[in-house]
């Protein structure tokens, strides 16, 4: 009997919980030959909270310092669905200077997200110039936060009713000066970034289809850089979104560079919605009075708004009282990580760090 | 040296103290150099405590490394282990032997001065796979396969490119080629002296050629497993292979230690450092390349240049 | 990247010498960076930083010990012990801890404060090496804020 032992060529590496590049604690666990992985497996959960069960037993007032916590890149949008929910319960309509002030906060917060997105994708693939040149912008960034909120980054800026406290007058002029010199950064950035071996990186890797993007419901730059045009500032107009004017821009094929380029280009759209936030800036009240204890009436309500990785959805059903009785989050980087198993197979290990890094995860947001 | 005293004893003490200095020196300035420029191209200052401007930091780290524990984890083979960081280090000490300094500091004027810098350069490659193989750990010996392939690839673009030189200078004597060179061969042979850049580069190992210790992909590189002294050598290897590479680009195409006013040692270490600034402006501007991407740029693209930038060479040669 | 040879050759040479000179042009600007701790940053006034109580002209602390900034803490880093004085009616405070190492500088306790008795300082460099040493307690409330 002639028995050929077949040796067994592949073997299973552990991209594991901690690791170099960034992103927080996720483990992909990848099936390789060679270089080519065969197949991969997402492992979540190594940073649960349980928050949306600690929200039960904490009042609405005191649940806004958590809401930072989860994108902690861009606090103020998780802050904004959660407000805007409590506010569509309790039926109030707020002035309209604090519409534009939430306005500003959260296309800046979209901005700093996106720049720390870029620094932290070029780190992975291992240039480390970008990175200290979209730090020092964000950094200004954080520093007109600090002028204004009183933190750099887990703000707890947004209240029912309003926002804390009204704008100052440094502010304004932090803001000016952060206007004059983003633009030109990000042309810098882009120049030095674009080489051709970036080029050959990332091009035609990791490609989205159409129907991926509604069938695995893929929102944000993910679903736009392969062409789907989804954006819930033009599909449903929320705060005072349509009276600004602004593009929604698009991506052709739907790989990698698609990806980059759409947020790339969402960064200087975010300028000017800004701009334009500060000329249209009305004088009035910065906060409605709101009740001190704060008790939704009974039944569930869902507020969307759409954050710098995509839609984030919130859900509160409240029995009368003044805790919530469930409070969900629907998430938008833990919808577009289902993608990730689909789209490793064939590609070769280095591709998966792109890969990874294309679809922009924040591993707080998607473990709760 | 060959030149320097009479008697041969003083010539070998000379030497040795010489090529020790010289090391040693470097190891400290070229740390510092690369510490600094990349923090100013990063918007930043770079080392700022110890020292004026952080002058004497290499020392400190160097201090801090020597009382680091030597750790040796459990599966490693126990004679391979040790050895590899020496067998990477030796071959960078044998390669001064060659390089003229100037005029009359040239350890040992061989005849075939060029053929035994580049045979010796090869060494260094298995004391990477042994450091690979003997650290028991699945993500070293891929980093190591990687360097290896790397290493063995990019070896013959600049044998290839710097045949042009030695077919200009009719020798492989270095000391012969610095004498020829009354146009620097940088003009005479550009292309040459961009594709044995590239070349040198991948060599080194690294960005946009790092694949091998990439910290930021998923394998940590051949040298995660070493610690404390082990590492500081692996460490002063690429440092010093990095001066050697340069020190061959000049004496090759910028002339060596030809140069009016100053004197001869002064030019040289002002050429090599010129080029060793590029090298290191160059690692901070690019990200890296893939490893199946590397092999295709050295034999799709540098090969063919170099083979290319030969034929020009003889022809024009031949009919002038 | 699908393209042909030379097109690529082309992308190559030209990317390559512009990143080169860019970051070349980045190498003689001036750096951005504060050496910290010989040059320290200008905090804003709205910082919040470690917590302080206030006192009025008469040197008493303001805090009338109601307890809403207890109830409020998300993270239950305030706790505080009143006492009732022989023959009156109010309550008063007689110890106060706040645990640095809970607190989450949210500023909720502020917020809530009927009588603006507590307030949030500038300082930020609260680091300590114990951990008992990061509950401030009356005392030291006020020795360990500027």
């Amino acid at each position: 009997m002639d028995t050929v032992k077949e040796i067994k060529k592949d073997f299973f590496i552990n991209m594991g919980p901690q690791h170099p590049s960034t992103h927080g604690v996720l483990r992909v666990v990848l099936n390789v030959e060679g270089e080519r992985v065969l197949s991969s497996e997402t492992v979540l959960g190594y940073a649960h909270r349980g928050v949306e069960k600690m929200a039960e037993s904490k009042t609405y007032v005191q649940m806004m310092p958590v809401m930072d916590r989860f994108d902690y890149v861009s606090s103020m949008l998780f802050e904004w669905g959660y407000v805007g929910a409590m506010e569509r319960a309790l039926g109030i309509k707020i002035p309209e200077r604090a519409e534009y002030i939430r306005v500003i906060m959260g296309e800046l917060n979209r901005i700093a997200s996106h720049l720390l997105w870029v620094g932290a994708f070029l780190l992975d693939l291992g240039a480390f110039t970008p990175f200290l040149w979209v730090f020092d912008a964000r950094e200004r960034i954080m520093d007109m936060f600090e002028e204004v909120t009183g933190q750099r980054m887990t703000n707890n800026y947004f209240r029912v009713g309003g926002v804390k406290d009204d704008l100052t007058p440094q502010f304004m002029k932090m803001l000016d000066e952060f206007l004059k010199m983003i633009r030109e950064r990000m042309k810098d950035t882009e120049e030095l970034i674009e080489s051709i071996i970036f080029l050959e990186r990332v091009k035609d890797i990791g490609f989205i289809t159409k129907e991926d993007v509604v069938n695995y419901s893929l929102t944000g730059p993910v679903a736009r850089g392969s062409g789907v045009s989804y954006d819930l500032r033009k599909n449903e107009p929320y705060s005072v979104y349509d009276k600004i004017d602004f593009e929604v821009p698009l991506g052709e094929k739907g790989d990698c560079y698609d990806r980059y380029k759409v947020r790339m280009k969402e960064v200087i759209q975010s300028v000017r919605i800004v701009e334009q936030a500060l000329n249209l800036l009305p004088e009035g009240p910065y906060a409605e009075k709101a009740p001190k204890v704060i008790k939704l009436p009974e039944g569930e309500y869902y507020n969307a708004v759409e954050t710098s990785r995509g839609l984030l959805g919130v859900y509160l059903q409240s029995d009368g009282s003044t805790k919530p009785a469930r409070f969900k989050l629907r998430d938008p980087a833990f919808s577009n990580l289902s993608i990730l198993d689909k789209l490793l197979p064939g590609n070769k290990i280095s591709d998966v760090v792109a890969i990874l890094g294309s679809i922009d995860v924040v591993i707080p947001e998607i473990d709760r | 040296m060959a030149a320097l005293t009479g008697s041969i004893f003083f010539n070998i003490i000379l030497s040795i103290i010489g090529v020790m200095a010289v090391f040693t020196i470097n190891a400290l300035f070229a740390v510092w150099l690369e510490r600094k420029v990349s923090a100013h191209i990063q918007l930043r200052l770079g080392p700022m405590e110890v020292g004026f401007h952080g002058a004497i930091q290499s020392a400190a780290d160097g201090i801090k490394l020597i009382g680091k524990e030597i750790i040796t984890p459990q599966g490693v083979d126990k004679k391979l282990f040790p050895l590899a960081p020496y067998l990477v280090f030796f071959p960078s000490l044998l390669m001064f032997v060659v390089i003229p300094f100037s005029e009359k500091l040239q350890v040992q004027d061989l005849n075939i001065g060029l053929l035994y810098f580049f045979s010796i350069s090869c060494i260094a490659t298995i004391g990477i796979f042994m450091a690979g193989w003997a650290s028991n750990n699945k993500y070293s010996l891929m980093g190591a396969v990687r360097s290896i392939a790397q290493s063995i690839a990019y070896e013959i673009p600049i044998i290839l490119s710097i045949l042009g030189v030695i077919i200009i200078a009719q020798s492989l004597k270095l000391s012969d080629i610095v004498a020829r060179q009354d146009i620097w061969f940088l003009v005479l042979q550009p292309v040459a002296f961009i594709i044995y850049i590239i070349a040198a580069i991948a060599e080194l190992n690294r960005t946009p050629f790092d694949i091998p210790e990439a910290e930021s992909e998923l394998v940590a590189g051949f040298h995660t497993e070493y610690s404390g002294m082990r590492f500081a050598i692996f460490f002063m290897a690429e440092y010093t292979n990095m001066f050697l590479v340069a020190a061959m680009a000049t004496t090759l195409f910028l002339g060596g230690w030809r140069g009016p006013i100053l004197p001869p040692v002064v030019w040289f270490f002002i050429k090599t450092y010129a080029i060793v600034f590029l090298i290191i402006w160059v690692r901070w501007a690019f990200p890296r390349l893939r490893p199946d991407q590397l092999m295709n740029f050295c034999w799709k693209f540098l090969i063919p240049l170099a083979l290319l930038n030969l034929l020009v060479t003889t022809f024009v040669l031949k009919l002038f | 990247m699908k393209a042909s040879y030379f097109e690529k050759v082309k992308i190559g040479v030209s990317t390559i010498i512009k990143g080169l000179l860019l970051s070349f042009s980045y190498l003689l600007k001036k750096p951005v960076t504060l050496q910290y701790p010989h040059e320290k940053k200008v905090i804003a006034e709205r910082y919040r930083g470690s917590i302080r109580l206030k006192r009025n002209e008469t040197g008493e602390l303001k805090c009338i010990a109601c307890g809403n900034c207890e109830r409020i803490c998300p993270a239950s880093a305030i706790k505080m012990e009143t006492f009732t004085p022989e023959g009156e009616k109010k309550k008063k405070l007689s110890e106060y801890y706040v645990d640095l190492g809970l607190c989450i500088y949210c500023g909720l306790c502020v917020d809530s404060c009927p009588v603006d008795a507590i307030e949030h300082s500038i300082v930020y460099e609260v680091a300590e090496v114990e951990k008992d040493k990061l509950v401030l307690r009356l005392d030291t409330l006020g020795e360990k804020n500027a």
